[in-house]
């Protein structure tokens, strides 16, 4: 579902991704995890077709980010790790500009709305301007935006952060439901354990260059995610 | 002082990124707004020297150093009291420094020193030139350099304080209201404004002396004005007394000021930044479809009635527009009167001033719309979620059009308006009244087209507030000189076509030049503001 192929990025004299090479295939959830300035919000920012990258391509549905974004990005939603929307809407209104930007037909939206609202506890806050918001209630209208116009692709960098327990619980078993569904989960964080027990296949970065991906049970073997990657650190 | 050192850096180099570059080409960029504010010191350079020669005539040469002086404080104030507001109080490093062991003094302190180091720029467009004519026309003295340098640092020290205090009362009284602070921001900061409208108002009524109208309104406000008094006693009488006083009084009213907001600080930063949510605000949510470019304008149109310092800043002109078409409805034989009174061989009769009405509302229009640029911060106050934004199925020539239809929706019914009213009270004939309309549809569309190139180039994501955004930013620089460059080409242009080939050929070739310019204008933003806009990441 997600090719990235030989993908390079240059800030100044920089690399900060290196022909970065894998594939991310329908109906899995997978994690991309990397230190601090790895390269994680680079690659995900140049998935979502918001940074532009001199070598290589990503393919999102076959499709090329950069002959045919627009086609792409209609069956992707992206989650940024510091949900900064647009403060002074109502989160209803900010959901409602989302969908037609996704051209939601009005029964979707509304079921979908209404479904995700009530799952993250939002039901009653809705019509509530965003800047009163704390920052986790931010991230749960950033999700019910995303997840109305029913994605096939979900790409979310670090989309834990802010989040209660109880909203994370609910968040891994939406992203569980969407890839029985057939849809696709891409996300970064660093909350190995989570990664560990979330995800099918994972991708380790340093200094913008992958250095360990595949299956998650080949890559720890018997050691922990958490022991794999502080060892790749440590070479 | 280690710490207000150090605060100074940090905040300085957050705001003053027209100083940051990474290679020739944004250092390129970036030395745009510098040229043209250069620009524009020169022509303040040329007509000081010419007012300078004028005056000296009648022995009142050092009149053009207070005259100049007036201008620079004006322009601080009038600008100052509206974003004030949000620069002292807004920051989005204010929990950050309210979390360090940092005295509020010495926020504020910083906080008003960086507004100082902005508003500086005015003391080199306007009160510069009048140094250099001065020295260029009068034989001066070594320690008239003291004290011209002295002013040039000084000179910006009480408007700044006084619009500083201003934004305190504001900001007090606006942060004790939830929902409606915005709008009551934005309504006490044009009760100031207005104010002072009437106070500056006051001294041309006070001079009488028509022949000598600026003299008389100049000297007047000298009287009342202390540092423009001073300059020009120091200028011609240097006084080491009156010099040492002067830097005592200056320094005094920023540590007064400091002391009255640092006792304020905490209180209306923590009022401003609480807004307040309401527990149940119901289930009835309203789910309507639109299209993308709908809905782009009406998220445009939020922000813009959501952001007072964007309201003040773009709407004032709009105001102006509409009082002096009004004004000029309802006292038109006065304001003949008034002109045959105060300008000496006035040549025109009051039927020839009505004859050349349709000109004069389509110069209106052009000031009401070419200083009008919304579009020039619309891509910037996008902040962050311009990923977001960039991250949906939306093109970018879809996004930039939706935001200048936007701008051309809340300008084009203001003016619209204005000329209509004129309309019905001057009878206009139909032609007249189509080409006065045709301006007010293709003379902010070109605006505002350049405008959101302006911004294509000039976007900046990270700005510490709104204010930053539309006042203080190298894009915004650019507008404003741009819009007052093209708003004086197209005055003289309108006179000079009205003048030679007759009132309607005039017109007509204004709206031509405007319509063509604009279908330029539009198709080179269609063809590369994509490009431009795929270019940007916050």
């Amino acid at each position: 579902m997600i090719r990235i192929k030989g993908v390079s990025k240059l800030y100044g004299d920089k690399k900060a991704l290196d022909n970065v090479t894998f594939e991310v295939k329908e109906g899995e959830i997978f994690a991309f995890i990397g230190h601090n300035g790895a390269g994680k919000t680079t690659l995900i920012k140049s998935i979502c077709g918001i940074l532009d990258f001199e070598e290589g391509d990503i393919f999102i549905g076959g499709k090329s980010i950069k002959k045919d974004p627009i086609e792409c990005k209609k069956i992707m939603a992206y989650i940024p790790d510091d949900p900064e929307l647009y403060e002074d809407m109502k989160a209803i209104s900010y959901i409602n500009f989302v969908c037609d930007m996704y051209d939601v037909p009005l029964e979707v939206r509304e079921q979908n709305v209404r479904r995700y609202a009530s799952l993250f506890g939002m039901e009653k806050e809705l019509n509530n301007v965003i800047k009163s918001f704390s920052h986790g209630m931010k991230q749960k209208v950033a999700l019910i935006a995303a997840l109305s116009h029913e994605p096939k692709v979900l790409i979310m960098d670090e989309p834990f952060v802010g989040l209660d327990p109880k909203a994370i619980f609910d968040m891994k078993e939406i992203m569980r439901g969407l890839v029985k569904e057939g849809g696709t989960i891409f996300f970064s964080t660093h909350i190995l354990d989570m990664a560990e027990k979330l995800c099918d296949r994972v991708a380790i970065v340093k200094q913008g260059q992958i250095v360990k991906v595949g299956d998650m049970k080949k890559i720890r073997g018997d050691k922990s995610l958490e022991k794999v990657f502080l060892e790749l650190e440590a070479k | 002082m280690g710490k207000l050192v150090s605060l100074l850096k940090a905040t300085m180099s957050e705001g003053m990124q027209l100083f940051n570059y990474r290679n020739n080409r944004e250092r390129s960029g970036r030395a745009v707004p510098f040229l043209l504010a250069t620009l524009m010191g020169v022509g303040m350079l040329f007509s000081a020297t010419v007012l300078t020669a004028a005056l000296k005539e009648d022995g009142e040469e050092a009149a053009v150093l207070s005259m100049y002086t007036l201008v620079t404080v004006i322009v601080i104030l009038m600008e100052g009291i509206y974003k004030s507001s949000d620069l002292l109080f807004n920051p989005r490093d204010n929990d950050t420094l309210l979390a360090m062991p940092i005295k509020k003094s010495t926020i504020v302190l910083a906080r008003m020193l960086k507004f100082y180091t902005f508003e500086l720029l005015y003391c080199f467009i306007f009160l510069l030139p009048a140094i250099i004519a001065y020295v260029i026309n009068v034989e001066v003295s070594a320690s008239f350099f003291l004290v011209a340098l002295t002013m040039l640092l000084f000179v910006p020290i009480i408007p700044i304080a006084i619009s500083c205090v201003v934004g305190l009362i504001i900001s007090a009284i606006s942060s004790k209201f939830n929902k409606h602070r915005t709008i009551l921001q934005v309504i006490l900061s044009f009760i100031a404004l207005v104010v002072f409208a009437i106070f500056i108002l006051k001294f041309n009524t006070m001079s009488g002396d028509n022949g000598r109208f600026m003299i008389a309104i100049s000297n007047k406000m000298t009287e009342f004005y202390y540092p423009a008094s001073t300059f020009v006693g120091l200028a011609t009488h240097f006084d080491w007394g009156q010099y040492l006083l002067f830097v005592a009084i200056n320094l005094a009213v920023l540590v007064a000021t400091v002391y009255l907001i640092s006792k304020f600080y905490f209180r209306i930063v923590t009022r401003m930044k609480t807004v307040k949510r309401f527990g149940n605000v119901g289930t009835d949510y309203k789910f309507a479809k639109h299209s993308q470019t709908f809905a782009i304008v009406k998220k445009e149109l939020t922000k813009y009635f959501s952001t007072p310092v964007l309201m003040m800043n773009t709407a004032i002109g709009l105001v102006i527009f509409l009082v002096a078409v009004i004004a000029l409805c309802f006292k038109f034989d006065d304001i003949v009167a008034s002109l045959t009174a105060s300008i000496e061989d006035f040549p025109l009769t009051g039927e020839e001033v009505h004859a050349f009405l349709p000109s004069v509302i389509f110069i209106c229009v052009a000031f009401a719309s070419l200083m009008t640029f919304i579009t020039a911060t619309m891509i910037s106050l996008e902040g962050k979620a311009f990923n977001l934004l960039k991250s949906m199925p939306i093109s970018g020539k879809k996004v930039i059009m939706a935001k200048v239809l936007a701008a051309m929706l809340l300008i084009v019914p203001v003016t619209a308006v204005g000329c209509l009213i004129a309309f019905v009270r001057f009878q206009f004939g139909l032609l007249e009244m189509v080409l006065v309309l045709v301006a007010t549809v293709a003379m902010p569309l070109v605006t505002e087209l350049i405008g959101i190139l302006i911004n294509l180039k000039y976007a900046r994501f990270d700005a510490e507030n709104d204010a930053v955004v539309v006042k203080q930013s190298a894009g915004v620089m650019v507008a404003t000189f741009l819009g007052l460059g093209m708003t004086l080409v197209t005055v003289s242009l309108t006179i000079g076509t009205v003048l030679m080939a007759g009132q309607i050929v005039g017109l007509m070739i204004m709206d031509a030049v405007f319509v063509i310019v604009a279908l330029f204008l539009y198709f080179f933003v269609a063809m590369r503001g994509e490009e431009k806009y795929l270019k940007l990441t916050a």
